[in-house]
């Protein structure tokens, strides 16, 4: 497979001209936002220098253990992320956040890498980082959605939902109509987006798989792959976490413990 | 199944360790209607509450059939219940979903269950938000009357009904054999033989 052509460092640079024209309109339109953007290109640079950094040791050693290690250090980061930006508590919900991250994102690579993309090694880095990565991405902020709106949602309801248990209905009875509200709202985004892909959307993975030099008829395959991989994990990683969390969650009697899953207002 | 017998020994129920009702002294025999009074804020609601475990027994004993309260009880209890709080919050979707539920699985829905309450087979196709208070009521109280519950746990059940529905309500509630225990404004349940008031202590 023969590479995209490397762009020059200067050339990149000549990139960063066309920021003007976001940071005019910023400025006329009074929007504010004009240092949060420049923080933000700047984060996003070096963190993909750094990322460019390590990724070419990471394919270079290539070691199993590392990989994993890698990985973890995404699921780390990625269930903290999901929380620092949801209305739930931190200590509660942080190891069940990384299990059940970890189980589906894991499951469902190594599943791509024995079966679709057939790997020799199942802990290739250009895969198990990449790919891994790429769902991680994708499942986060479904799982922030659809976990905060679960329990806010029981907690916004409390009556409604007292009703149902004190008219005779077991836990998972009375919790069903908020699991369905949490769910359908997480999954309905990955839905609408299967539905227009490559009609109003060419995706990124195929984009730059092309970019890269590979033939679309290859590239599509790998993006029908990873659209499935990442329903199928949003899915399952959602399904884990509440599933995980439930028991902490409410006290033996179905009351949801709203001290230990909510932050303070 | 027969009713079961609620016994409360200086009972304060809370949450968090914060008391919110109590100390209750009150013994509830099968088949007794309680009618609990007490000015706004004695706790009335949060006594029914306590009594169905969506507060936490702090202080006293509270025993259901001579056995002091534990998680199992409560969720047996719950299931002899029929529980109407007086926010009328049914949740969200279709009516015809929130009754398939909400009724007992080997119970159907008949139309006369509808009719004998002024509601039509159109309510069916809508929306539970879109629902009038009058109307969700009246829906709790089909729900609840189909399960047969043994002991009755009403909080202003009455309040969006008119005159004939109130009548309705009330001589239904008062022949049945379970245990009722009602909280209400309206002066008809304390006009009913049935039943006997219990006044809430003012806790300060």
């Amino acid at each position: 497979m023969k590479g995209a052509p490397d762009i020059s460092w200067l050339a990149l640079a000549s990139c960063f001209l066309l920021l003007l024209i976001p940071l005019a309109v910023t400025a006329k339109l009074r929007l504010g936002l004009t240092r949060d953007l420049l923080v933000a290109v700047c984060r996003m640079t070096l963190q993909l220098i750094l990322a460019g950094f390590y990724l070419g040791y990471l394919f270079k050693w290539n070691h199993p253990g590392m990989n994993l290690a890698w990985l973890a250090v995404m699921l780390v980061a990625a269930s903290g992320s999901v929380l620092y930006n949801s209305a739930l508590r931190w200590s509660t919900f942080i190891i069940p956040a990384f299990l059940a991250l970890a189980l589906a994102t894991l499951g469902i690579v190594l599943y791509l890498n024995a079966f679709v993309v057939r790997l020799e090694n199942l802990f290739e880095a250009r895969y198990l980082i990449v790919l891994g990565g790429m769902l991680l991405g994708n499942c986060l902020s479904a799982n922030i959605i659809s976990a905060s709106r679960f329990y806010q949602a029981i907690d916004h309801n409390r009556s409604a939902y007292e009703s149902r248990l004190g008219n005779g209905a077991p836990l998972n009875v009375a919790l069903r109509p908020y699991m369905k509200e949490s769910l359908t709202a997480a999954l309905r985004p990955g839905i609408a987006a299967m539905m227009t892909m490559g009609l109003v959307s060419l995706p990124g993975m195929m984009t730059g798989q092309m970019l890269g030099g590979s033939d679309p008829g290859v590239a599509i395959k790998y993006q029908i792959a990873i659209m499935i991989a990442i329903f199928t994990c949003t899915t399952l990683s959602i399904s884990l976490f509440l599933l995980f969390t439930r028991r902490v969650c409410f006290d033996p009697q179905g009351n949801l413990r709203t001290h230990l899953v909510l932050k303070p207002k | 199944m027969p009713a079961p017998t609620i016994q409360l020994q200086d009972t304060v129920f809370g949450h968090l360790g914060t008391p919110i009702v109590g100390p209750v002294n009150l013994t509830i025999s099968p088949g007794d209607k309680l009618l609990l009074e007490g000015p706004s804020g004695c706790g009335k609601t949060s006594l029914l509450r306590g009594i169905l475990g969506f507060l936490n027994k702090l202080q006293g004993s509270y025993q259901i059939d001579n056995e002091e309260i534990s998680p199992p009880a409560i969720w047996h209890l719950r299931q002899q219940a029929g529980y109407i709080s007086q926010e009328l919050q049914l949740g969200t979707g279709s009516v015809r979903d929130w009754l398939k539920e909400s009724l007992p699985p080997t119970r159907e829905m008949h139309e006369t269950d509808l009719s004998r309450f002024q509601l039509t087979k159109a309510v069916l196709e809508q929306s539970l938000e879109d629902l009038s208070r009058g109307e969700r009521q009246r829906l709790a109280v089909i729900a609840m009357l189909a399960r047969e519950p043994q002991l009755y746990l009403l909080d202003e059940v009455t309040s969006a009904l008119n005159e004939s529905l109130r009548n309705l309500v009330v001589s239904h509630i008062a022949r049945t054999e379970a245990t009722v225990l009602v909280v209400s404004h309206d002066a008809i349940w304390k006009g009913c033989e049935a039943f006997r008031s219990y006044a809430l202590p003012v806790t300060s």
